[in-house]
């Protein structure tokens, strides 16, 4: 015996939708099915990646992580401190001031003591070394300026090497943003693998609003940018300007870019 | 949830964990549903598997970001909404307000009945079905899209209304709106 479908009551809209729906056979073409399954899982494999080692060293595993990149950074960058400080500490009697600023006459010891060049990014937002630098101006002396500016040295070294300190751990972050967007825009893909391992907010910007893939595209690294979109870079995140990197792939001529970005859903 | 398996927060809630099996569940059970909701938006279905996509990338790339303080299927259809805004908005040169209400083959032809009914009685489905797809193609996008949003997503008044950026009851009139023309147009077909 043939089913008809039983006549539809036009005034039960949802049914009539519903019944109609039930009987629809259309699909979404299998490639999609297939690229979003792939692309899906190709993030979670990126996201148990960036688990693993929480799942292995248990609590404080965050401090961890940041460990190793953050000393070598700010030990590094204390390295530097050090250096920039050794010739006055060798020559304490220095006369001439390196900031542009015209000596005080209310102040004579600034006339004497050589301003503490700015620290490296590391050790900068340490409280003590601003004290220090305080002092030294206040209390003047080429001598106790020396001393003070190697006791500065030395905790500079110290700070840099104490890395679970918030702030350190915080600027090694904020650093890592930037080191990012630098590999993307040159295309060291293998920079970019160490640094996607970790933490590091892969959508970050820059003054100008740029991300790590903005700068991949504009550099027309397409290695880069096809790591950034695997490990979830958004496609879409315009600059400040509200340029895409589509648009930016598409204007400098750089089709390999353009197709990846497509694939990912760029517009 | 429809098929009796994990809840789609806990499904979504492993993915964001770096499992990656939990998404193709969690992909399944709402395939058709957003697939639905986009073509019978747009009425194209290259575009609607382009938004498909694009949807479905978003999903997997925001994971993270879903509170389930929301349904996941209210927050699965408000990507679909903004996505489909997005393309509506002129993004798409092929694509816009105007161009949707001019693809009635298209839109005619989105409904594919079950080939293995009975020919006289498929050709009645088939029939039906593109009845409504026209009469859908007649509404007004905002109807249609909260009409669509409704039936598909099983969203409340309240859901429709969040998503859409509208109040409550606009959403309401809107909805009132939506069926009472398609009774009125599918009136004259049946």
């Amino acid at each position: 015996m043939t089913d008809f479908p039983p006549p539809y009551d036009p005034g039960d809209v949802d049914e009539w939708y519903r019944r109609a729906s039930a009987s629809d056979r259309s699909r979404p073409s299998a490639a999609v099915r297939q690229v979003v399954l792939e692309h899906a899982e190709k993030l979670a494999a990126a996201r148990a990646r960036e688990a693993q080692p929480a799942s292995q060293s248990g609590h404080r595993v965050g401090w961890r992580a940041w460990r190793g990149p953050a000393a070598v950074g700010t030990v590094a960058a204390a390295a530097l401190a050090v250096v920039m400080q050794l010739p006055r500490l060798l020559q304490p009697h220095v006369t001439q001031s390196v900031e542009p600023v015209s000596p005080s006459r209310s102040n004579p010891a600034a006339t004497s003591v050589p301003a503490v060049p700015p620290v490296p990014s590391a050790a900068a937002p340490a409280p003590d070394v601003a004290r220090l630098q305080s002092e030294a101006r206040a209390k003047g002396g080429a001598p106790a300026v020396a001393a003070r500016e190697s006791e500065f040295a030395r905790q500079s070294l110290d700070m840099a090497t104490r890395t679970e300190a918030p702030a350190l751990v915080a600027q090694a972050s904020h650093g890592s943003g930037a080191a990012l967007r630098h590999a993307a825009e040159i295309g060291d893909v293998a920079a970019l693998e160490v640094l996607l391992q970790k933490h590091v907010d892969i959508d970050s910007r820059d003054s100008l609003g740029r991300t790590a893939l903005m700068l991949a595209t504009l550099g027309g690294r397409t290695g880069a940018a096809a790591l950034l979109l695997t490990h979830g870079a958004d496609p879409n995140a315009a600059d400040g300007r509200g340029t895409t990197p589509l648009e930016i792939a598409r204007a400098s001529g750089h089709p390999d870019i353009v197709a990846a970005l497509e694939r990912y859903g760029g517009r | 949830m429809t098929d009796g398996g994990e809840s789609d927060e806990a499904l979504i809630s492993r993915y964001v964990r770096g499992d990656a099996a939990a998404f193709a569940p969690l992909y399944r059970r709402h395939e058709m549903r957003i697939w639905r909701y986009l073509q019978r938006n747009v009425g194209n279905r290259a575009t609607a598997d382009e938004l498909m996509q694009e949807v479905w990338f978003a999903i997997a790339r925001d994971a993270a970001r879903y509170r389930p303080t929301a349904r996941f299927t209210t927050w699965l259809f408000a990507i679909a909404h903004n996505r489909l805004i997005d393309a509506l908005r002129g993004r798409r040169a092929h694509v816009s307000l105007e161009s949707i209400g001019h693809e009635a083959p298209l839109v005619a032809d989105q409904f594919t009945t079950d080939s293995g009914a009975e020919p006289l009685a498929a050709v009645l489905v088939r029939d039906q079905a593109a009845a409504l797809a026209q009469a859908l193609r007649r509404l007004p996008h905002e109807q249609r899209d909260a009409f669509l949003l409704q039936v598909e997503g099983d969203l409340t008044v309240e859901e429709v209304a969040s998503i859409t950026g509208s109040s409550f009851e606009t959403t309401k009139s809107r909805l009132r709106y939506a069926r009472s023309r398609l009774r009125e147009l599918l009136g004259e077909y049946a």
